[in-house]
C-alpha cells in the first residue's frame, strides 16, 4: 500500500512534466498559424511602405539617424542591425527591397521559412538603428516576427502547401504542426494586454475617464479639432472605461472556446476604432493578426462557413 | 525525440517567464534579476519590449519643428528642419517622434549628428556655413477640458527652442 502510494507519488513529477511537454507539442490544424502568417505580412507591409517612402529620412547616410552615433549609442551591446553596415543609399534601398519580397513571400507562402528569416531580420535591423522613431507596433511586429519565424506557418493556405501536396504520394497525408508556436504567440499577447492595463489604471486621466476626450484633441487624432468627447465627458468616460475593460479582458476571451469570438468581436472593434480616429493605423493591424493563434480548426470551420454565407448571399443579391 | 522536446520545452517555458519578467516595474527586485539573465538574449533576439503607449494624455494638440541657424554674421535664420534636403516635417507620426525624443530628450546624442548633417545642408543652400543650429519647437498644448468646453478653445501656443548644436568644420 505505502510503496504504491510512494510510487504514485514519485510519478507525479513526470506526469507533469509530461503534460507540459504535451502542452507545446500537441498536432493542431495548421491554419490558424497561415492566418497569423497572412496577417502579419499585410501589417508587416503597411509598416514597410511607411518605412520605405521616408527611408532616406531615417536610415540614409545624410538623413537624421547617424549610423556612427547608432554605433556608438548601442556600444557592445547586442542589438544587431543590417543598416549599420548600408553606407549608401543604394544598398540601403536594397535591403528594403529584399525585405519587401521577404514579406510578400511570407504572406503567399512561398519558401515560407526562408522568407520569415529575412523578415524577422528586417524588422531586427530597422529597430535597432532607427532608436528615436520607434513605436509599439515595431516591438509588435519585431517580437512577433520571432515567433513567426520559429513557428511553422507555412503548412497551410500557402503555395508551400499546394507543392508540397503535389508532391505527395497518394495516401500521404498532409503535414500536422504542433503548437508550440501558438502557444507563445498567445502568451506575447497577454503579456502586452496586461502589461498595458498596469500601466494605464495608475494614471489620473485613465481612472477620471477623461482620456479619450484628450487623445481625441491630440497629434495622434485623425480629427484633433473636433472637441465632441470633451463637450459630452460622459461619453469620454464611457469609451476611456470600456477600451480598459475590453484591454483587460480580451486575452481571456479569447482563450476561452465559448466566448471566443465574443473576444474577437470586442478586440477587432477597439482596434479598428483606434484605426479609424487615430493616425496609428498600422498598430491596429499589428496587434490584430496575433488573433489568429488562439484558433482552432473548427473555429476556422465555422468563420470560413459564415464567409462562403455571406459571399453567397452577396452573390444572389447581385444577380 | 522525447528528450529534444522536452530540451525545446525548457527553452520555451524560460522565454515566455523573461517576457513577463521583464515586464514587471522598473524598481522591482524580480525585474532587475530578470534582465541580469536575460537581458543579452531579448535584445539579440528582439525580443525587448515595453507597453507603456498611451498609458498617460498625450499633452499636445500640434507640434511642429522649424530648423534655426545662426548665420556668419549672427543673424537667425529658420528651414525646413527634415533631412536630407532641408524640406517640411509631414504629418507622419515618426517624424514627430524623432524631434520630440531627440531636442533635448532621451535622445539627445542623436541630434548631434543631425546638427553636423543640418550645418552641412545649410551651407550647401546658403553659401555660408552657419556658427551653430538650433531647433525651434511651435507646441500647440492641449487646455483642461473644462476650459475647451468653457470657449471651445483646443489648445494654447507655445514656442521652444532647443539647445545648440555648434557646426565646426564640415
Amino acid at each position: 500500500m505505502t510503496t504504491s502510494l510512494m510510487s504514485q507519488a514519485l510519478a507525479l513529477p513526470e506526469r507533469a512534466w509530461n503534460a507540459t511537454v504535451d502542452l507545446f507539442w500537441e498536432k493542431v490544424d495548421p491554419r490558424p498559424y497561415a492566418i497569423v502568417r497572412i496577417g502579419f505580412a499585410i501589417a508587416s507591409l503597411f509598416n514597410w511602405y511607411e518605412l520605405f517612402v521616408r527611408r532616406s529620412q531615417f536610415f540614409g547616410p545624410n538623413g537624421m539617424i547617424d549610423g556612427d552615433i547608432v554605433r556608438k549609442a548601442i556600444a557592445f551591446q547586442p542589438y544587431y542591425s543590417v543598416f549599420t553596415h548600408t553606407r549608401t543609399d543604394a544598398t540601403m534601398t536594397a535591403a528594403f527591397l529584399v525585405a519587401l519580397v521577404a514579406i510578400v513571400a511570407l504572406g503567399v507562402g512561398f519558401y515560407t521559412r526562408v522568407a520569415a528569416v529575412l523578415v524577422y531580420v528586417f524588422h531586427l535591423s530597422y529597430s535597432h538603428y532607427a532608436f528615436p522613431i520607434l513605436h509599439s507596433w515595431d516591438a509588435l511586429l519585431r517580437v512577433y516576427a520571432f515567433l513567426v519565424m520559429l513557428s511553422p506557418c507555412g503548412l497551410a493556405w500557402s503555395i508551400d502547401a499546394k507543392r508540397a501536396a503535389a508532391r505527395r504520394v497518394s495516401g500521404g497525408l498532409p503535414q500536422q504542426p504542433s503548437i508550440y508556436g501558438l502557444r507563445l504567440m498567445q502568451w506575447q499577447l497577454a503579456v502586452i494586454y496586461v502589461s498595458t492595463v498596469w500601466l494605464k489604471v495608475p494614471d489620473a486621466s485613465w481612472r477620471n475617464g477623461k482620456l479619450l476626450a484628450y487623445f481625441q484633441m491630440s497629434m495622434y487624432s485623425r480629427f484633433p479639432s473636433v472637441t465632441l468627447l470633451a463637450k459630452y465627458e460622459i461619453l469620454s468616460n464611457l469609451l476611456t472605461y470600456a477600451s480598459l475593460a475590453i484591454e483587460m479582458s480580451v486575452v481571456f476571451l479569447l482563450w476561452s472556446a465559448r466566448l471566443r469570438w465574443v473576444g474577437v468581436f470586442l478586440g477587432v472593434s477597439l482596434h479598428l476604432g483606434i484605426a479609424a480616429t487615430s493616425r496609428l493605423t498600422v498598430f491596429s493591424l499589428c496587434i490584430v493578426a496575433p488573433y489568429g493563434a488562439f484558433l482552432t480548426g473548427p473555429d476556422v470551420d465555422r468563420a470560413e462557413a459564415v464567409v462562403k454565407d455571406l459571399l453567397r448571399r452577396a452573390r444572389v443579391l447581385k444577380s | 525525440m522525447r528528450s529534444l522536446r522536452g530540451a525545446l520545452t525548457v527553452l520555451f517555458i524560460a522565454h515566455a517567464v523573461l517576457v513577463i519578467g521583464t515586464q514587471m516595474p522598473k524598481d522591482s527586485v524580480l525585474r532587475a534579476s530578470f534582465e541580469r539573465i536575460g537581458a543579452s538574449y531579448m535584445k539579440a533576439t528582439g525580443n525587448w519590449q515595453g507597453w507603456d503607449m498611451f498609458d498617460s494624455a498625450p499633452n499636445y494638440h500640434a507640434y511642429r519643428v522649424e530648423l534655426m541657424a545662426k548665420m556668419p554674421d549672427g543673424e537667425i535664420v529658420g528651414f525646413p528642419p527634415v533631412l536630407p534636403g532641408l524640406r517640411e516635417q509631414d504629418d507622419y507620426v515618426r517624424s514627430s517622434t524623432y524631434f520630440l525624443r531627440a531636442i533635448d530628450g532621451a535622445y539627445a546624442l542623436y541630434f548631434h549628428a543631425y546638427a553636423r548633417n543640418a550645418c552641412n545642408e545649410v551651407e550647401a543652400r546658403t553659401g555660408k556655413r552657419p556658427q551653430s543650429v538650433f531647433m525651434r519647437q511651435h507646441v500647440e498644448r492641449i487646455r483642461a477640458i473644462h476650459d475647451v468646453r468653457a470657449d471651445g478653445v483646443v489648445s494654447t501656443r507655445q514656442i521652444i527652442d532647443g539647445k545648440p548644436g555648434t557646426c565646426g568644420a564640415p
